[in-house]
Formats: structure tokens, sequence, C-alpha cells
């Protein structure tokens, strides 16, 4: 493959040997991001060193017509970072700068491999940003922005989307174009939007500039204990309509607490059908009016045990509970399979149900941890890869499990992305209308296809020339053919 | 055929713990610093995934990313599944010392290496001279690892003959065996001396025996056959019913022992029982109520967490506990608290340029605090922020004996 | 016209200019196209109280909308002006009034779309639950995109519960740099506040701090200013200040508006503005092409909203426009033949 050649000699000229890995072994620690169920390994695996490298580097791989991959630190669970096996992979763990911090402005300008934490380490204490994946010692804003992340205080603050206000992004010809900025509401298409959450499929952020926000005031957390997830759901209900807001509400279901005590070690009751971690944050003399009604809505629901949390570190430790939960289930089972269905919140006892039963069914075990403010539910169904058929019966219940959901009227992924785990799903949730209009957008932005193809739509398609008036002609009514 | 052997190879099921969750990457001084996959625990972890997979014999890029790792057990720390990355790169250093053929100068360096450290009765004929290296250091620019070697020689070094017995004072606590060391006891005897005192004011009889050499700390964590050193170390001391270190290294070996052993019949059992005994100092003094009274001691500390302690150990509130006990200290806790020094047991020697960025920074985070010394319970760590941070280092029980005798560390 | 109407009307269309509570019309470059009217898309299709979420087709009155979740205690947190003004049209223009500053834009409420194509098709993208980010989020890029890729004929939005108790306080100064510092340093506390707002009028001016909540009263007297139990007055005029003969919207920083409340002081412009967002309307009796060059170059982004039609032929309504070709790309994807309100955001 010549062709394949000189394009690994212009990306060494661009950004040094050292910073190009064409060896198996060191390629093979690429192969699969934060989903060890997919695996491939990219033609070659390149670290770019500044923005300006990132450009000539999609550059380079649009002149040669090969496609490319972006990964941060590879820490998602979609598989957004999966490469393409005769593909470059762009490696932008090198770009780890925080260019700015103004404070004054509450803005933060940084690299796309900045970890998340690492933002708001910058502008703390008096400042904090708010998504916060249970992931964000490791992940990178890069990533964040690209599946546009949510995290446990979501609920109140809001996810990725809502604080990018600015990018500069190399698109797929190589063109660098700069959306949005610190300013709000700037004339025009909301540019930068539309590209937060796009998954690496419409360019490659070089630099993001996120809003920031005072820390709250005060914080109070607390862990109740239920029989069930049904009754803690009760409880949240009752918080909801209340008219409270918490800073985060999860639950955890008794296998996947289980799985965390033996990691955190946080002294929770082994036999609780449920707990219930609840955080109110602001202004203090708000949250101590609102934590003592939460505390008795929680009672008042049937828990059976309410434990405050004392200081910070024992909230930490909380925490570390909820943060590590899924790591932690490779404790109780030798694999898992993690969904990130989304449901209305009111539908959580009925669609709970429907996986129990369907857990039964397949004769497989489910645990559950559950943004329960939101609606975004995390069922991590445990099997064992080594045992005849098993893996398949647990993808197959996993599918079950995501229809269940969006039949309830909810979402396929709340915050891990489609990439390419959740693409078969994609039909299930949007008619082919809605799918066209999509690649209308993806087309707009890489009519080539070179920009992680292969993630997010189901079926693959190729941009043609812009399209005339819409009219479903009959081969493709019959999913026969799949014009474009 | 793969590219391990059967001797310990790393064990499928360690390597299967590993979700690939990444937790651990930011964590890893090696990905810090280069942030590259494959100088990661994860990276490391699918290469010997691969090791195990492919046909055909190890690669230098499997080679290097194993040699590159510190071994200061962050990850183990870090890691929300319980990957026992420990074991695993144990076994997996072992395998590379014996299926990898190194360069000829490569062999040369680590066999004068090995022929000195862990032999205290060579050390100590160098010893008197180890205050001339340092200034010499600044001459072997073009030298980089004798250039360490010379930057971190202690500049001077009091010999101490411990006694084979210290009786106990106060009221009695049981009978504990006592490692001197290799480094340790050439280079810091006064901080065995030391530690033997506080046991004893503590009131434990304390067994030092002389004739024993070295727990094989060195070897082991490098990957070299450290099996003689162990039960020539498990023979000496079975017999106690706790066996106490002051190194962290040390006492991270020997609790390995069991591990080390496992597919050893005639071994195995007396292994792992002997592991069971082993206790870092400060474990052993935090299981018990202080007896001897601690006098005022006015300083402004900076604790450092030695890998082998806080990682391998786990280890992390006693020492802090000890020290905080003591009136007038005041502890401060530098930020990275979880990023190993660089010194990482032999390490530094063989990649000096990470090792001194590693080495400023840890340096820089330590300054940062204010303080005025530094407590770190490992001699490397010792030896490494001397160089770097230019602050004045000692090991815990040099001021726990000070409190307690009622005079300046 | 249902939805599906309003698609098929677009198909065989050459041109059209898309109207609802025609409120804004004014907007943008002036353009001449046959009227297609959504007004009787005004539906409240959906109102899921428990999930806080609701669906409301394009032409239903924001003011019907607000009312109607208000008896369940709870609130759309949108209040831009126009008392007639339909949610597509909102949505489309991205218009938004004081509770901005802790609700977000339209963009930040609206979780998912259904719009009509220029192709025929009726397409939907996002979803009725909070959270979720499978597939692109065309929602973002419809809104503020003033029709001219699609017409929105639903809209889901996220809906928050309804304070029950609230005051402002007020913070007054005749020195505009001196109020912009104040307003800063009150934007850097964690207030959770409602509304935080600036107002320039006439020489004198005033932040404007909304907090609701059972601690309202607590939190207010950490503020040294004059505390006003009946607001409703003080955000009408707040809202009204973002309509009038000339207007013209600044996106700046919170240190920018230091220079935007200098600006409207020296030329007698009354000035609202968002202080934690650094956005900010100026509200001119009049004003000309020179004014408006010499505005943009001393104050950066700003967009010519109301204005009289003189000057909307003379002005460029936008001003520069980021990422202009990747605009016109998107644009020629979505309405190849730009029939969609033609010439309105694209020259």
């Amino acid at each position: 493959m010549d062709g394949g050649r000189q394009l690994i000699e212009a990306l060494r000229r661009i950004c040094g040997d050292a910073n190009v890995v064409t060896e198996h072994h060191a390629l093979r620690t690429y192969e699969s991001d934060g989903l060890l169920q997919y695996a491939a390994v990219p033609r070659a695996a390149v670290l770019p060193g500044t923005g300006d490298e990132v450009a000539a580097v999609v550059r380079a791989c649009h002149e040669a017509g090969v496609p490319w991959v972006a990964r941060g630190s590879g820490s998602g669970l979609s598989g957004g970072a999966l490469p393409i096996e005769d593909g470059i992979l762009v490696v932008l763990s090198r770009l780890r700068r925080i260019l700015e911090v103004d404070l004054a402005n509450q803005r933060v300008v940084c690299e796309p491999g900045v970890t998340n934490i690492a933002i708001s380490a910058a502008v703390g204490p008096s400042h904090f940003y708010p998504p916060d994946p249970s992931s964000q010692i490791v992940c990178s804003i890069g990533g964040n922005e690209a599946e546009n992340s949510g995290g446990a205080h979501c609920f109140k603050y809001g996810f990725t989307t809502n604080y990018v206000c600015g990018l500069e992004v190399v698109l797929p010809d190589g063109s660098v174009m700069t959306l949005g900025g610190k300013e709000l509401d700037l004339p025009g298409y909301d540019l930068c939007g539309v590209f937060v959450g796009s998954e690496g499929t419409l360019g490659v952020a070089t630099k993001i500039t996120v809003r920031v926000v005072p820390t709250p005031e005060s914080v109070r957390t607390l862990v109740a204990f239920f029989d069930s997830p049904g009754h803690a759901g009760h409880a949240v209900s009752a918080i909801v309509s209340a008219g409270m807001v918490p800073g985060a509400i999860e639950m955890m279901d008794n296998l996947s607490i289980g799985a965390s005590e033996q990691m955190a070690g946080a002294g929770w009751p082994l036999d609780a059908g449920a707990a219930l971690l609840v955080e109110l944050d602001g202004p203090q003399s708000e949250c101590d009016a609102r934590f003592d009604e939460v505390r008795a809505l929680c009672e008042q629901a049937g828990s059976n045990e309410v434990r405050v949390a004392r200081d910070d570190a024992e909230r930490q430790v909380f925490w570390k509970m909820r943060k590590a939960a899924f790591p932690a289930m490779g404790r109780v089972s030798p694999h898992y399979y993690v969904q990130d269905s989304v449901i209305p919140r009111t539908a959580l006892s009925t669609v709970l149900d429907r996986i129990a039963e369907l857990a039964s069914e397949y004769d497989l075990q489910v645990g559950n941890v559950f943004h329960a403010g939101d609606g975004n539910l995390h069922p991590l169904v445990c099997y064992d890869g080594h045992t005849e058929g098993e893996a398949e019966r647990a993808e197959e219940l996993a599918g079950q499990i995501v229809l269940a959901c969006v039949e309830a009227g909810g979402s396929i992924t709340g915050e891990h992305g489609v990439g390419v785990d959740k693409k078969r799903y994609m039909p299930k949730m949007f008619s082919e209308a809605d799918l066209d209009a999509f690649q209308k957008l993806r087309c707009a932005f890489d009519p080539d296809g070179l920009a992680n193809p292969g993630k997010v739509m189901p079926t693959p398609r190729l941009c043609g020339e812009v399209p005339g008036p819409y009219r479903e002609h009959p081969l493709e009514k019959a999913g026969l053919a799949e014009r474009f | 055929m793969t590219a391990f052997d059967t001797l310990n190879p790393p064990p499928p099921s360690l390597i299967d713990d590993c979700v690939h969750c990444g937790f651990c990457l930011p964590t890893c001084p090696t990905y810090v610093l280069w942030g590259e996959e494959m100088d990661s625990p994860r990276g490391r972890i699918v290469l010997m995934r691969a090791g195990h997979e492919e046909a055909g014999p190890m690669t230098l890029a499997q080679v290097n990313a194993w040699d590159n790792c510190l071994g200061c057990m962050a990850c183990v720390t870090a890691c929300p599944s319980g990957v026992q990355y420990d074991k695993l790169i144990e076994d997996t250093r072992g395998q590379v010392e014996r299926q990898w053929g190194r360069p000829r100068a490569e062999r040369l360096r680590r066999r004068a290496i090995f022929a000195m450290f862990p032999h205290p009765e060579r050390m100590k004929w160098v010893a008197p001279f180890a205050p001339l290296a340092q200034p010499t250091a600044r001459f072997l620019k073009r030298f980089p690892r004798l250039r360490t070697l010379a930057q971190l020689a202690p500049p001077r070094s009091r010999r101490v003959r411990l006694p084979e017995h210290t009786a106990p004072l106060g009221t009695p606590r049981g009978r504990v065996g006592f490692l001197q060391g290799c480094v340790q006891r050439v280079f810091f005897g006064s901080v065995n001396a030391a530690t033997v005192g506080v046991l004893a004011a503590e009131g434990f009889e304390v067994w030092a025996p002389q004739s024993h050499r070295c727990c094989g700390a060195l070897q082991l964590h490098t990957g070299i056959d450290a099996r003689q050193e162990a039960r020539d170390t498990i023979a000496a001391f079975e017999s106690c019913d706790t066996v106490v270190v002051n190194a962290a290294g040390c006492g991270s070996a020997m609790k390995d022992y069991g591990h080390l052993f496992r597919d050893d019949p005639e071994w195995s059992e007396r292994a792992a029982a002997f592991s069971a005994k082993v206790r870092d100092v400060h474990e052993l003094l935090a299981e018990h109520e202080p007896q001897a009274p601690r006098h005022p001691i006015e300083m402004v500390l900076a604790y450092h967490d030695a890998c082998h302690l806080a990682h391998a150990q786990q280890v992390r509130a006693q020492p802090r506990a000890l020290l905080a006990a003591i009136p007038g200290i005041e502890l401060r806790e530098p930020a990275e608290w979880e990023l190993c020094c660089g010194s990482a047991g032999v390490w530094n020697l063989l990649n000096p340029e990470p090792a001194a960025e590693l080495g400023q920074r840890k340096a820089r985070n330590l300054l940062d605090t204010g303080a005025e010394a530094v407590a770190a319970a490992n001699p490397g760590c010792a030896l490494q922020i001397a160089v770097h941070a230019g602050l004045p280092v000692h090991h815990p029980m040099e001021v726990l004996a000070a409190s307690i005798h009622g005079r300046k560390p | 016209m249902d939805a599906a109407g309003v698609a098929a009307s677009l198909r065989e269309s050459g041109g059209v200019r898309v109207v609802a509570g025609g409120t804004k019309l004014g907007w943008g470059r002036p353009i001449e196209a046959p009227e297609l009217s959504v007004a009787e898309l005004d539906a409240i299709v959906e109102h899921n109280e428990g999930d806080l979420t609701a669906i409301l087709q394009a032409g239903v009155p924001v003011a019907t909308a607000r009312a109607a979740f208000a008896s369940a205690g709870q609130m759309l947190a949108l209040d831009p002006p126009d008392d007639g003004a339909t949610i597509g049209g909102v949505v489309a223009t991205g218009d938004s009034g004081p509770l901005r500053h802790r609700y977000g834009a339209p963009r930040d409420l609206v979780l998912g779309v259904q719009v009509a194509l220029p192709d025929g098709s009726l397409a939907r993208a996002g979803s009725k639950v909070i959270k979720n980010v499978a597939g692109y989020d065309l929602a973002k890029l419809m809104t503020g995109a003033f029709g001219t890729l699609g017409v929105v004929t639903e809209v889901s939005l996220r809906l928050h519960p309804a304070p029950r108790e609230w005051l402002t306080v007020v913070v007054r100064s005749d020195d505009p740099r001196a109020l912009a510092t104040a307003a800063a340093e009150l934007t850097h506390r964690p207030l959770e506040a409602d509304r935080l707002d600036l107002r320039w009028e006439d020489g004198a001016g005033a932040v404007l701090v909304q907090l609701c909540g059972p601690s309202a009263r607590e939190r207010a007297a950490r503020i040294d200013g004059e505390v006003v139990e009946d607001d409703d007055e003080l955000w009408a005029a707040q809202r009204a200040g973002q309509r009038g003969p000339v207007v013209l919207r600044v996106s700046t920083t919170q240190q920018g508006l230091a220079d935007v409340l200098a600006t409207a002081n020296e030329h007698g412009a009354l000035c609202v503005a968002r202080a934690a967002h650094g956005l900010a309307w100026l509200r001119f009796e009049s004003a000309d092409a020179e004014l408006i060059a010499a505005l943009r170059a001393r104050l950066g982004a700003c967009v010519l909203l109301d204005a009289p039609a003189e000057l909307r032929r003379a002005v460029d309504p936008w001003g520069p426009l980021t990422a202009e070709p990747l605009m016109r790309r998107i644009k020629a994807r979505f309405d190849p033949h730009d029939i969609l309100n033609p010439g309105l955001l694209l020259r």
C-alpha cells in the first residue's frame, strides 16, 4: 500500500518520528477505548503536539483519502474512539495545556487533552466546571465535548453542551474554523451546539472554551437505604414534586452496592435493596432549609436508614461508592456490559420491573446504577465471557433493555454516546427521515466521510450531490437500497 | 509458543480483572510524563494480554513498556476494579529477564548495580568515599547514569552497628524480628538505630540479626530472580511472630513472598505464612497505644508518601498519625502525593532523565508546602528528594525517636 | 394546516416567509416572500408533570404555555418580551429574557424538535427526556436559525419548578463603571439568583438581583441594596428594554459590559443586560449606519433587532458571521434551493 506509506511519512514529518506509532504491539495498546468488547488496530497512531499539527494531520489524511478517528483519554463507553483498521488514530493526549483561565469573565480555554477534573482544579475553589462524569479524573474535555458528557450533577447543572461556548475545530478537509467564542448568543447558526455531541464525526476540536460558575456555598449529602429501587423512586418523585432540584440524586441497587463496597468499603448495608444518594448544594441557608425536608421525604417514602455525611471526607467516600460502581462490577462478575438508556423518570418502576423480568428470562444478573434525577439508567449486564454463548446472550439482553427504555418514551443513550455500540438501535428511536436529516448535517461537514466513519449512523451512507426533493424510492422503503 | 514461559507468567485471571477504565492513567508517572498509552498500566496490561494471545516471542515494544514502569503501584491505589498490577508486573519482569536478550552494555550495567546495592558488605567499603561523589556530578554530564549515581550518593553516613538484641522498656508487648536492610544499613544506619530505639521504647523486644543480608526487594522489583534472597530471609526470620521493616520497598517485597512462591510445592505455604507476619514499623506502632511520652518538636514537616508504603502496602494514615501526635509538629500535605518521586528502586539509575523530571516535580510540590523538612519512609526516596529539593529529609522513625528522647531530629 | 401539511407545502414552494406570532418580523435582512403561517399549530401536545417536560406545537403562545404550567406549580423558564410571541418564534430567533440568567437560552431548554424540511420531509431530533445524546443535535441547529434551515413544527421542552416566593434586591449607582464592577462582583458570588440584570437609563443605573426560595430574604440581607418584594414592574421594564425603535443586541463578556454601560451613558441610550452572560440590549430612539458601525467597532458583536425600514436596508443586521463558509455548506444541504426565509440570514 504505497499510498499508505506516503501518508505515514507525511505524518512523521508533521509530528516527528517519536510521535508516530506503527509498531504492532504499541498499536495494540490503542485498540480499545473504555469498552473492551470492541477492538481494532489502526494503521498508525499519531500523537500531535499542537493544534497546528492536528490540522496538518487531518489535511494529510484528507489528501490521502484515509479515514481517521480522534481519541482523548480512551475512557469512553460507546466505542467512539475505536480505531478504523486501515485508518489513522489521532491521539490528543499531548494537547493537555490549559491555555487561559479567565476568572473575571468566568471562562477557561484549554486543549482537548486536558482532563475534566483539571478544569475544576484550575478555577477552584471559587469556581468549578459542573459536568462531572464519573471518570472525570481521566476523561478529557475533548472527549466530553465529543460525547456531550453528563455526570452525576447534570440534573441541576446541565451538560457539556450547556457549558461549551467556543471551539476551534479542524474540519475533515483540514481547514480550521472558529465556532462561537467567549461570548454567548453570537449571530449565525449555533455551530458550537451542533458540534458538541457529534462524536468526532464532524471534525476535531483543538481548543475548547468553557464557562465556569461559582462553587456552591454549601453542600449537604445524605445516603438513604430502601428495600427496593421502587421505594427509592417514590422518594425521588416526592423530592422533585416538592419543587426541589438537588445537585445530584443517584440510585444504586443491591448488586452494585455490593460491588462498590468491596472497593470503597463505605460500610453500607449489603442487604439494602437500593441506596439513594442525595446531594443538595447552593446557598447555605437554602440548603439548610431544604435538607431536612429531603430527609423527611426519604423517611416518609419508607427509608430504613438515612446517613448524613458528617464532613467532606465522608462525602468523598459516598461519591467513591457511586463513581467507581462500573469498574467495581469487575469484582463481582468476570465481564459486564454497561448500558446507558434514559427513561422518563416517572416510568422508573415499570421499567425496572421489565428489566427484572428480562434478566430472569435470560438467566443473567443485571445491576443498576441510576441518575435518578434525569432518568438516565445504567444497567450493568453481568456475564462470564468464558462460558459458551453467554456473551451473545448478554448482548441480546442488553438490546432488549434498550428497547424497553425507548418504548417507555426514553432514549438509547443519555451520556455515553452512540459510537459503534448503539448504532443498531438508532432506527428504533429515529425514522428514516430523521436519519436523513442527520446525514445532511454530517455531509455538510464531512462530504468525504473520513471523520470517524462507522460511528453513530446505523448504516454507511455516502454523501452525493446536494439532494433534490425527498421522495422515498420503493427500494429504499423496502430497505434494499441506501441512496443518499 | 507465546511470549511467556511457564514459570510464573502474569496470570490471565488477573489480567482479566482490568476493564480498561483508565482511572490509573493520571496517576501513572510515565503516562503523566509521556502521554502514550503503552506507558500506562492499562497499556502494559494489554501488552501482557498480547503476550498470552499472540504466537511469537516478546518484542522490544513490550519490553520497553514494561521496563519503563516504575513499579510505584499508584495504579493499584487508583484502580476501582482491584487489578493486582503489582503481582502482574513482578511476574512480567521475571519473564523479561529470562526471555529477553538485552544488549551487552545494558546487561553489564544491571549486573554492576546488582553486584553492589543489595550487598551491604560490599557497599560498606564504598561508603566512606560516597561524600566525594556528589561534587563530581557536574563533570559527568555526558554520562547521565553515572551522573545520577554521583548525585544520589549520600553526603555523610555514620557507621552504626546495631546490637543483636534490644530489651524493651515499659510494659512488654512482645518480640519482633527487625530487618536491617542493605542500603538502609550502610547509608542510613541512624534510621535503623532510631527505629530500634522507638520499638524498644514502645515495649517491643527487638531481635536484629546482623547475618541476614538482603530481602531481595531491589531484585524482585526489577525482575531479577530473588528467590534465594527470599528463601534466606524467610528462613532467617520465620521463627518470629512479627517481622518489622522500616524500608517501604523491603516491606512490600516481603509481603509478596507468598505470591512469588505460589507454585512452589516446597515453599508456598512457608512463604505465605511468612508474608502474613510482615509489618511496616508504622503499621505495628499504630496498632498499639503509644507508651513512651512524646516531647515537643517545633517543626513544619511535609509528609512524603513512599510508593511502596502508600500504594503497595496501602499504609498512609499510620505514619501521619504517629507524626501528628508529636506536639509541635505541623504536618503539611504536598500536592500530587500519589505521584512517585522518581527513585523507584533502581529505576532512577536506569532511567536518569525521566527520573530527574519526576524528582523535580516532587521537589516543587514539597517546597510549595512551605515546610522546612520532609518526612520519608524509604531510603531511595530520601536520596532522591534530598538531591532535587535540597531540604533535610528525616525518616518518621528519626523524628519519633527524637521526640521520645527530647531532642531535635 | 398540520405539520405534515407544512412539510408538503414546502416541497412545492419557491420561497416562503415563515410567520407565527408576527412579533419579530422586523428582524434580519428585509425579505419578500409569500407567508407560511404556523399559527394554527397551537396545541399543547403533552405536559408531563412528574417528569417536568412538555411538548408544544410551534404556534403555542409562550404566555399561554406559561399559564398552563403555572397551575401545576411549574414554569417554562423563558420570559422574552412580546406577549404574542409563540414558542416556535422564540426558538427560531433564540430570543430570551431575564430568566436566561439562571435557566439559559432556548437552546438550553429545548430537548427536541420536529422540523419540516424543504425536501418535504418531517424529521425529529432529540427526544422528550431531559438527558439525551442520541444522534445529532439538530434542535441546537434550528434554534436561532431564524427558520432558514427548516420550519420547526413542534418543540419538546424542559420545565422547572415554579418559585413560590421571591424578591429583588436593587443596587444603584450613577457611575457606569462602578455599576459594572458591582454587577461582576455579584455574578461571582454563589447566590443562585434567578435573574441578575443591569439597567442604565438617563444617567443612572442599577443592578437587579432576583432571589427565590424559602431563604430569599436571608440571602438578600447579604447584598447591600434595597429590597423590593413586589418586583413585577421592575422585571417587566427589563423585558421592555429589549424592544424599541432601534435595538442593538450586544454579545460581549462580563468585563465588556462596563464599556456597554459607558456607551449607553454617552449616547443617552437605554441599556438592559444579563450581567453574568455579557448580553446587553441598547435601545435608541434613532440611529444611522455610522452609529451602528462605530458601536460595532467599540463593543464587538452587535445584532440589529428592532429598526425602522431604512436602517434595515442600510445596515447588515448581523455583522460578521463567524464560520460563514460552514454555515453556507449547511444551508446548501438543508435548503439547497434557498426557499426558507431567503436572504434573511445569509445574503
